[in-house]
């Protein structure tokens, strides 16, 4: 159970099954296999759009931190609980 | 002999008489359909179940009864009917299925849906099978709309609006037929009997040009009183379009990627709103008339 939970340094990318589109001015992802939707607020689709190719999540946190008013700490964390949400959907891949 | 045909603003040459597609002069047409042999296998194949095979730019349909279809690259279609098979049924796969493979190849969004025009408005009928479409559709016609399309919308986006094209004159109780085909097509000839009783050419209702679509509705059967209207959140609106998208499974899956944001383009251009009504037939009189209020 503990391998399946996401740190820094993980590199992840999009799962294969899995669609995004926008509609109204949001994100929302498909997955393929079980038909279920998430959408995405604004910091959630930044995380998105970063993994179309494999990053780690210091990365991403480090893009982030470009695009948003954040504390790194906060950052790292809303991040991290965001990608294991993804994960737990299998809506990306670990590498 | 080859006959030509437009259907969804496509010129198609067709090696057969087709009487309820609008015949046009012979020219160069978009897409070609030819009698010739079909293999049995793909040599890629990206997804496949028993009855079709699936690829970028190819579909392979193998339809008992009817015979093999290969479709390629939204452009032809090579059809080698079965040994005795039924012009009728061979037709029915090609006007369906296998023109609906052609449009996902062409990338153009096709709903299974009604589709109606009646002034400024220009409404889609989506629903499933028994939800009331076609009756609908017809009690609509009765008031005054004019029919694009009996069950298969394709959509263009053009110029920041979407577009639904027209398909061919006839209505849907032919095709009611035919999805009881779909089911039991051991029974041939009754269900070509049936096709016969139930043709129902639509001439003087029907129109011939694309149009603006205003308005989608999705009709559904419930245990209910009376027919309601509800309004649905962003996201419902985007998953009936994506449920009533036609022929889901032949989707590549940069088809279905396509195909979804597709849909979410029409649910920001169109609203999408749900009609629910008893299981009476009845009822539909009163569908007739929700919708009727919601475009005035």
């Amino acid at each position: 159970m503990n391998n399946n939970i996401l740190n820094l340094n993980s590199v992840i990318s999009r799962a294969e099954n899995v669609l995004d589109c926008t509609v109204d001015n949001e994100m929302v992802l498909m997955s393929v296999t079980s038909g279920d939707y998430i959408n995405l607020n604004a910091q959630a689709s930044a995380i998105w759009s970063e993994i179309s190719e494999s990053q780690s999540v210091s990365m991403i946190v480090e893009k982030l931190l470009g695009q948003f008013e954040v504390e790194l700490e906060a950052c790292q964390q809303q991040t991290l609980d965001f990608l294991n949400v993804l994960q737990q959907e299998k809506l990306i891949e670990v590498a | 002999m080859t006959y030509y045909y437009r259907i969804f603003e496509l010129i198609i040459s067709v090696p057969f008489a087709c009487d309820e597609l609008i015949e046009v002069l012979p020219q160069q047409a978009n897409v070609i359909i030819i009698y010739g042999q079909v293999p049995d296998n793909l040599s890629v194949i990206e997804k496949q179940k028993l009855k079709w095979q699936v690829n970028k730019n190819q579909v392979l349909l193998k339809i008992p009864d009817a015979g093999k279809y290969l479709i390629e690259d939204g452009k032809s279609i090579i059809i080698e009917p079965e040994d005795n098979a039924f012009l009728d049924v061979i037709k029915l796969f090609l006007l369906g299925s296998a023109l609906g493979a052609i449009q996902h190849q062409r990338q153009r969004l096709t709903l299974h849906a009604s589709a109606l025009t009646k002034g400024v408005h220009t409404i889609l009928l989506c629903g499933h099978s028994g939800a009331g479409k076609s009756t609908t559709a017809n009690i609509l016609i009765q008031q005054g709309f004019k029919l694009l399309s009996d069950d298969l919308a394709v959509i263009d986006f053009i110029d920041g609006d979407a577009i639904v094209t027209p398909a061919y004159p006839q209505s849907k109780l032919w095709q009611d037929a035919t999805e009881k085909l779909d089911i039991d097509y051991q029974n041939l000839n009754r269900v070509r009997n049936e096709l016969n009783k139930y043709r129902m050419p639509i001439k003087d209702n029907f129109c011939k040009s694309s149009k603006k679509i205003t308005y989608i509705v999705n009709l559904q059967s419930n245990d209910i009183e009376s027919a309601t209207t509800n309004s649905l959140t962003v996201f419902e609106q985007l998953s009936v379009l994506k449920r009533h998208s036609y022929r889901k499974k032949y989707f590549t899956l940069e088809q279905a990627q396509g195909n979804f944001q597709a849909c979410a383009d029409l649910v920001d251009l169109v609203p999408v709103m749900q009609i629910i009504r008893p299981p009476l037939t009845n009822s539909l009189k009163q569908v007739a008339q929700l919708i009727n209020q919601q475009l005035s």
